[in-house]
């Protein structure tokens, strides 16, 4: 278990991490999640004690890392970025003189580093210079040093990065694998990866805790909007004048529709209550039918965008909790409208294809 | 500390350094043991190595540039440091790594006095030449956790291996520059004074702060002037003394001429110690930087 509390690194004037707090449990997957420059690699570079904080504590198995750091050290495993590897070794010698470095009985030197080799399968590759390894093999035997001796902990800093998509397919693999024994925090700006394999999700955006929560979790609370697609027979016209009166509806949009006489629009409302059985009274009310209508849920990417896309104030802005926001985004311009409308299209594409 | 150890002393081998710095060391002490003790008829190998120590200003730097200066450019010291082993214990397994290379062809000086004591009529003085052997391989040691600090410092090793060459150049030119000083007492705070502008720029690398490097060389100013004022004969020659304390050749030519001297072991024990210690703090600085 590891407990990082209000950690804080500063270069100089400049703030990398700012009072980071969260707490990783045994036994999972986690994801840290951020634009390239949030402070994953330093927030993890300072939780295996490389870095030092400027304020903050972590605490590792019990071990302050920065008051006992060869006691936490033990319980992690750590692949930085770029795999630190010795150019002018064997895969085998590298992994011997790690396992001696991490305090691998000597008796069980040779069994782990096999083990370790077997588990990112490079095996085949035990006696070759680990400079004649592509980037695909170099990867793989900078995570086999990582679990190389168990450790409670592995920590990978975008262990993805570089991979052609059968080796990261295969890295999914091995990572699912040792998360059956070991906590697994892992890095990326990527959000597929972090969809693939993590139970646990925190995303960082300029050095602060931005969300964390389950996928779901995070799909479910921080959709601060519910947008509804419906089909309804009449004119544009008469939709607009039924859906003028449905509460907290802040935006509507028309579509282009393909059958005559029918009107597509998409429907942004308030989270507060499902906007769904308002609209169907309302329209019940007024005589016009409802042909068809759909609940569109935004995807983990959508949510990684917005929480770290400050400026784009506009997809922020739909958070109900900031009443002042919410009237600003009554103005949203047609511009922008088509924009939205072309990002859930692309997004029902992605549902259709999966 | 073992496990860094064996892969430094491993990676001299595996590359062609280790082989050709121990090639050109004994090529070298060969040559001059040939003309100095064999052809020239000289008894003393601690002259002989006194002749080759000019040498160590380049040959350790191509030992000690790429300790620290390497691990960094790979990023392989982020495997180091969050391995469970302490800053030291990896600072002391490359230091004897490195020395553990310096002190082959030692070994094979340590046979040259047996070999001249053959031809040797009456006593052959074996201690001091012993005592030199084991005073100019001390001082290659200071040179190369001199050179270790440096290696820390950056992370390119053509730079490290070129300021450690020309810091050795300046030890080794210490005792001529402090012998052409002039003596008076303004020439030594003149003198006293870029040692602690040298020294506060030094300070202002390391903290990055303004401030206390300036005001570190502010303070020091005022107590020189205040002193001069107040004494200034204490100033006189101080500035040459100063200089030929760091002299490193004068004290290891002492022991050649065969006054043996506990003060100089430990002198040279302590410059070591002082080294390392600040590579542990240059390391741990950028941890914190």
């Amino acid at each position: 278990m590891i407990e990082v509390r209000n950690l804080v690194k500063k270069y100089g004037n400049h703030t990398a991490v700012n009072g980071l707090t969260f707490t990783v449990e045994d036994g999972k997957v986690y994801g840290f999640l951020g634009p390239n420059g949030a402070g994953k690699s330093t927030t993890m570079n300072m939780m295996i004690g490389y870095l030092s904080a400027t304020s903050g504590e972590i605490i590792i198995n019990g071990h302050n890392i920065f008051e006992e750091p060869e006691e936490a050290k033990k319980c992690v495993g750590y692949l930085p970025e770029i795999p630190p590897l010795y150019m002018d070794m064997t895969v085998k010698e590298y992994l011997t003189f790690v396992a001696d470095l991490k305090k691998v009985p000597r008796k069980e030197r040779k069994k782990a580093v096999e083990e370790a080799m077997a588990m990112t399968n490079i095996t085949d590759m035990a006696n070759r210079m680990i400079m004649h390894l592509s980037k695909g093999y170099k990867q793989r035997v900078g995570l086999s040093q990582a679990i190389l001796g168990y450790p409670e902990i592995i920590i990978l800093d975008e262990p993805m990065v570089g991979l052609d998509p059968k080796q990261i397919i295969e890295m999914r693999e091995v990572i699912k694998k040792l998360s059956e024994k070991h906590t697994i925090i892992l890095s990326s700006h990527i959000m597929q990866e972090i969809k693939a394999v993590c139970d646990h999700i925190l995303i960082i955006n300029k050095g602060e805790l931005a969300a964390q929560g389950t996928p779901e979790e995070l799909a479910g609370t921080l959709q601060g909007r519910q947008e509804v697609m419906l089909t309804v027979k009449g004119s544009q016209s008469q939709t607009d004048e039924v859906l003028k009166y449905v509460k907290n509806i802040f935006k509507r949009e028309f579509k282009p529709s393909e059958e005559e006489g029918t009107t597509n629009v998409l429907i942004y409302a308030e989270k507060n209550e499902d906007i769904r059985e308002s609209i169907f009274k309302a329209f019940a009310k007024s005589a016009l039918s409802i042909l068809g209508m759909s609940a569109y849920s935004k995807n983990l990417e959508d949510i990684f965008l917005e929480i770290t896309s400050k400026e784009d104030k506009k997809l922020l802005s739909r958070k109900p909790k900031n009443d002042e926001k919410t009237t600003e985004s009554e103005e949203v311009t047609a511009e922008e409208a088509a924009e939205d409308s072309e990002a859930v299209e692309q997004e029902n594409q992605k549902e259709s294809e999966e | 500390m073992s496990a860094i150890y064996k892969r430094e002393v491993k990676a001299y081998f595996t590359s062609v350094l280790g082989y050709m710095m121990i090639g050109v060391f004994l090529f070298l002490i060969g040559l001059f043991f040939w003309g100095n003790n064999l052809k020239g008829q000289n008894a003393s190998v601690g002259a002989t190595l006194y002749s080759v120590s000019s040498l160590f200003i380049i040959i350790l730097p191509m030992l000690s540039m790429r300790l620290f200066a390497e691990e960094q450019r790979q990023k392989t010291d982020q495997l180091l440091f969050s391995a469970p082993v302490t800053i030291m214990e990896v600072i002391l397994g490359k230091f004897f790594a490195v020395v553990t290379v310096f002190s082959v062809p030692f070994l094979l000086v340590c046979t040259m006095p047996l070999v001249i004591s053959t031809y040797a009529s009456g006593k052959y003085p074996f201690l001091t030449n012993y005592a030199s052997i084991l005073i100019f391989w001390l001082m290659g040691c200071v040179m190369l956790s001199l050179g270790i600090l440096i290696s820390s410092m950056t992370d390119s090793q053509v730079v490290a291996g070129l300021v450690s060459i020309a810091v050795n150049f300046l030890i080794w030119l210490m005792s001529s520059i402090a012998s052409i000083i002039p003596a008076t007492a303004t020439a030594s705070v003149i003198g006293i004074s870029i040692l602690l502008l040298l020294g506060c720029i030094f300070l202002f690398v390391f903290m990055k702060n303004i401030i206390v490097a300036g005001a570190a060389f502010v303070v020091g100013e005022a107590i020189l002037v205040a002193l001069l004022q107040w004494k200034s004969t204490i100033f006189e020659s101080l500035f040459g003394k100063i200089l030929s304390s760091v002299s490193f050749y004068s004290r290891a030519a002492d022991f050649v001429d065969g006054t043996f001297s506990v003060g100089t072991i430990i002198y040279f024990v302590s410059f070591i110690w002082l080294f390392l210690y600040l590579t542990m703090q240059m390391i741990q600085k950028r941890r914190y930087s």
